[in-house]
């Protein structure tokens, strides 16, 4: 085969659907609520996992909205005074603590090991200032072996002073910029815990027993990690994880251990540059060096309770042939790797009759290019992007429950320059 | 080790009673270890049957208490020889090793060819000698290289620390208090197991550790709630905390409320710190992490990998309180109560105040009195707390604790408790609460804690 570049998809009714899902920023934007001052309930729900499980959970609900897992994501800028109200509707006494936030203060509620806690159909608030930019966690103080573990766990990201979404910083130094950015919040579950919890047989659970057989991210499991932001049928798993960028693009993916296990994250196509663990940039003069310590990882050790920030830019360097199929004469496409500009496809492609097609398979091997497809095949890669898998290099954590594929593990989609993936529209549209 | 009993017996020749945790001023720090049996009482009342080390004044004293973990040996930074005399009291052999100190080793291997222990073994009943020439400065631990699978899990570990210079970790690495923070775990399965008449081994019950699974999670060899706040230091000072861990899993300690400077592992420093809340601690590591808390308080420091249970029972665990305390303190319950709550006020002070002294007790009010059980009422003003105190020794710090009811006809608001220990006799020159401070004439030390009356 090995047509040419074939150029952007043609079919007028796929380019009015991508319009009809409206234009959002630029740079794609994490979920999440933006402010200072929240409102959050500890209410109980039941999440839908990647083989169609449901299971019992207790999550922060935004508001008096539904119970959401994992909790709103806090985006929140430097220098803020951040307070967050808890109302608890659980059973048991809840709390939240911020880890690497301080000092934090509490009112109301009681005294608790960690934080103070709201009790059952009680209240209390947290104030604290977000002093320093960077990536962050919050979860239950309160027995958080088995809270953690039912869902009260959740991200907050501030944003650097002076932050610019057209030209948005994960940290104040520039070696943090960013083109997209894209949240990992990583966790488990053991259903036999949440299933004691629904059954009120709380003094049955043992959490020294834990046996996790669901690893998500962001609160679902593959499949649904892929799915939009915010689709009506997972009601409390709005959030998604599919980053989608360019070639070229910084796209800094904010990586948080949730749960209680280790997960070595792993990203195809190429390495990410780790600039930054704990809400502190790697590096060697704190404060005034930027990320000059940053490494570049296969493989992110994400530790529970840590966060990592770490940069995935993609152009398809050293690949060896021009990913856009052009003739060495041919004008550069933005963030293309130069030094493979006119290099032909090494290899000759078989016969369509003799592949097998994979629904995301455009019918050309080139980024954007639109191939030849047998009928029926094909149809889930409409601006015949590259997709590169990233999930937990501990393969068993890619299950539902004992099932492959499933479990933490989603997909990275490089669209062609101009070009941008229609669930990428969707989930900026779906963000609150 | 080339040879334990050559060593052992130009130790025996020497005949030298050392003491235990002195050096002898020349260059070698020797220790008089003892393994022997023991037990561990759980939170929930379950009593562990454990094997943990003991610190003996001279080979033969049997005067240490047996612990789990061992004791912490201190090398002093000018010697460069470790020594550790080792005694039995165990059923079966034993020996040291220390990952990360170098020194010749020699394994003994069973008939079949497989290794029984990492160095020369010391028989039950009898004693070895086990040294370590080049002993560099840096956090370790020891634990016993003879079946290990099973002699670590039963509590033969504990740490080594040894420092460059005093109160210098290594160079350019200066702290004010230092602390060892040990997380380990406990499997009862196997512990009853070793202790129980058929024992441990081919043949019996438990055949080996595959199904290895803890639910007792400690540090320093204790199970929440079985630690107090463990005194880390001043607000203000470099404070360096030594993590170890010497059980089976990854434990991540986290410090929520602190940044720590994480300067290195397994004894050598990372080219920059790290400034992190987070450490990952793997089995058999150690990391040392400065803090500089400016704020008083009791910082939480726990597992992230939340073995924060007793068995089923929770809360326990990994879960312990760093105290930062200044000399003179004074601390509430609650940072906030309502009218009609009770809340407790704790006056601590140090061994620091070495000079006679009065503490005052004053509480700014926006409307209304609490009464404050030592001495009748308390308004606004300064009043006497106690007098002529002359200094604390040991425990560390003395607590004054109250019980306090905060009335109902009280107005809401900040009411702020003040503590000053004073010269004794003297009388602050102070016209209003303003005065108050460390820099008031006569004013030793001083601590505020407000409250607020909701
Ligand atoms: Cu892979």
């Amino acid at each position: 085969m090995n047509a040419r570049y074939a150029g952007p998809v043609r079919s007028a009714a796929l380019a009015a659907a991508i319009l009809s899902l409206g234009c959002g920023p630029a740079a794609a934007m994490i979920d999440g609520v933006i402010g200072s001052s929240f409102t959050f309930t500890a209410k109980e729900g039941s999440i839908s996992a990647g083989d169609g499980q449901s299971i019992y959970c207790w999550g922060y609900a935004n508001g008096n909205g539904l119970m959401q897992y994992p909790g709103p994501t806090m985006i929140v800028s430097q220098g803020s005074a951040v307070t967050v109200a808890l109302a608890n509707e659980l059973p048991e006494p809840v709390s939240i603590v911020f880890p690497g936030q301080g000092p934090v203060t509490a009112r109301g509620g009681r005294p608790g090991l960690l934080a103070r806690e709201a009790p059952p159909g009680g209240r209390c608030e947290y104030t604290f200032t977000a002093h320093r930019p960077g990536t962050y966690i919050y979860h239950s103080g309160t027995r958080p072996e088995l809270q953690v573990e039912m869902g009260l766990v959740g991200a907050l990201i501030v944003r650097p002073a002076g932050f610019d979404t057209a030209k948005p910083r994960a940290y104040e130094h520039p070696g943090s910029a960013y083109e997209d950015e894209f949240l990992y919040l990583l966790t488990e579950m053991d259903p036999v815990i949440h299933e004691h919890a629904l059954k009120g047989t709380l003094d049955r659970i043992d959490t020294t027993a834990y046996w996790p057989v669901y690893w998500f991210i962001n609160g679902r499991n593959a499949p649904d990690t892929m799915l939009g932001a915010g689709v009506p049928w997972l009601p409390h798993q709005p959030y998604n994880c599919m980053p989608m960028g360019h070639p070229g693009d910084r796209m800094l993916f904010r990586f948080i251990g949730g749960g209680r296990d280790l997960h070595p994250l792993h990203t195809h196509g190429n390495h990410t540059l780790l600039i930054a663990r704990d809400g502190r940039m790697l590096e060697s003069v704190p404060g005034v060096s930027g990320p000059d310590l940053a490494v570049q990882m296969f493989t992110v050790t994400v530790a529970p309770g840590a966060t990592y920030d770490a940069v995935f830019r993609w152009t398809g360097a050293k690949l060896g042939w021009d990913i856009y199929g052009h003739a060495p004469g041919d004008p550069m496409e933005p963030g293309e790797y130069a030094p493979d500009h006119g290099k032909p496809f090494p290899v000759v492609l078989p016969d369509a009759k003799d592949l097998a097609f994979g629904p995301q398979y455009s019918g050309s091997q080139f980024l954007g290019g639109q191939g030849l497809l047998p009928p029926g095949e094909g149809g889930f890669n409409p601006t015949a992007g590259f997709f590169y898998m990233s999930h937990s290099h501990n393969e068993k954590e890619m299950t539902n429950n004992d099932i492959f594929p499933g479990g933490m593990m989603t997909m990275v989609l490089i669209d062609r320059p101009g070009a941008m993936g229609p669930m990428m529209q969707a989930a900026e549209k779906g963000g609150n | 080790m080339r040879s334990s009993t050559l060593r052992l017996a130009m130790a025996l020749a020497a005949s030298v009673v050392l003491a235990g945790a002195a050096g002898t001023g020349a260059d070698a720090a020797e220790f008089n270890l003892r393994a022997e049996a023991t037990a561990l009482v759980m939170p929930d009342g379950r009593s562990i049957p454990m094997w943990g080390f003991a610190l003996d004044s001279a080979p033969g004293a049997n005067d240490g208490p047996v612990t789990v973990p061992g004791p912490l040996l201190e090398v002093p930074p000018d010697d460069a020889t470790l020594t550790i005399r080792l005694a039995n009291n165990l059923p079966e052999p034993v020996s040291i090793v220390i990952p990360g100190l170098i020194t010749s080793m020699t394994p003994v291997r069973d008939g079949d060819g497989r290794i029984r222990s990492f160095a020369a073994e010391t028989a039950p009943g009898g004693t070895g000698v086990y040294t370590w020439p080049n002993c560099t400065p840096g956090t370790y631990i020891y634990y016993s290289g003879t079946h290990a699978a099973v002699q670590v899990q039963m509590g033969l570990y504990g740490g080594v620390k040894k420092d460059a210079a005093p109160k210098t970790a290594h160079p350019g690495v200066p702290y004010d208090r230092d602390l060892l923070l040990l997380f380990s775990e406990i499997d009862p399965a196997l512990h009853d197991a070793v202790a129980a008449p058929g024992g441990y081994g081919p043949g019996t019950a438990m055949t080996s550790t595959i199904n290895y699974s803890p639910n007792y999670f400690l540090i320093n060899g204790k199970a929440f709630p079985q630690a107090a706040p463990i005194f880390a230091g001043r607000p203000g000072e470099r404070i360096l905390l030594r993590f170890a861990n010497a059980g089976l899993k990854t434990r991540i300690p986290i410090v929520p409320g602190l940044y720590l400077s994480v300067l290195g592992e397994d004894g050598s420093l990372f080219p920059y710190p790290k400034e992190q809340y987070t450490v990952d601690l793997l089995s058999l590591k150690t990391v040392e992490a400065l803090i500089a808390p400016t704020g008083k308080g009791n910082y939480a420091v726990f597992d992230r990998r939340l073995g924060l249970a007793n068995a089923a029972s929770s809360p326990g665990g990994m879960l312990a309180y760093l105290g930062i305390y200044p000399p003179l303190m004074v601390e509430t319950s609650a940072d906030a109560v309502a009218r009609g709550e009770t809340f407790s006020l704790d006056v601590k002070l140090s061994e620091d105040l070495t000079q006679p002294f009065d503490v005052y007790l004053v509480v700014d009010t926006p409307g209304g009195a609490f009464t404050v059980g030592l001495d009748g009422e308390t308004r606004r003003g300064i009043r006497p707390l106690f007098r002529n105190v002359q200094g604390f020794p040991a425990p560390f710090w003395t607590t004054i604790w109250e019980q306090i009811r905060v009335p109902l006809n009280i107005v809401p608001g900040i009411y702020t408790f003040y503590v000053a220990a004073i010269e004794a006799g003297t009388v602050p020159p102070i016209a209003t609460l303003g005065d108050l401070n460390e820099g008031t004439p006569h004013v030793i030390m001083f601590d505020a804690q407000p409250v607020e009356v909701q």
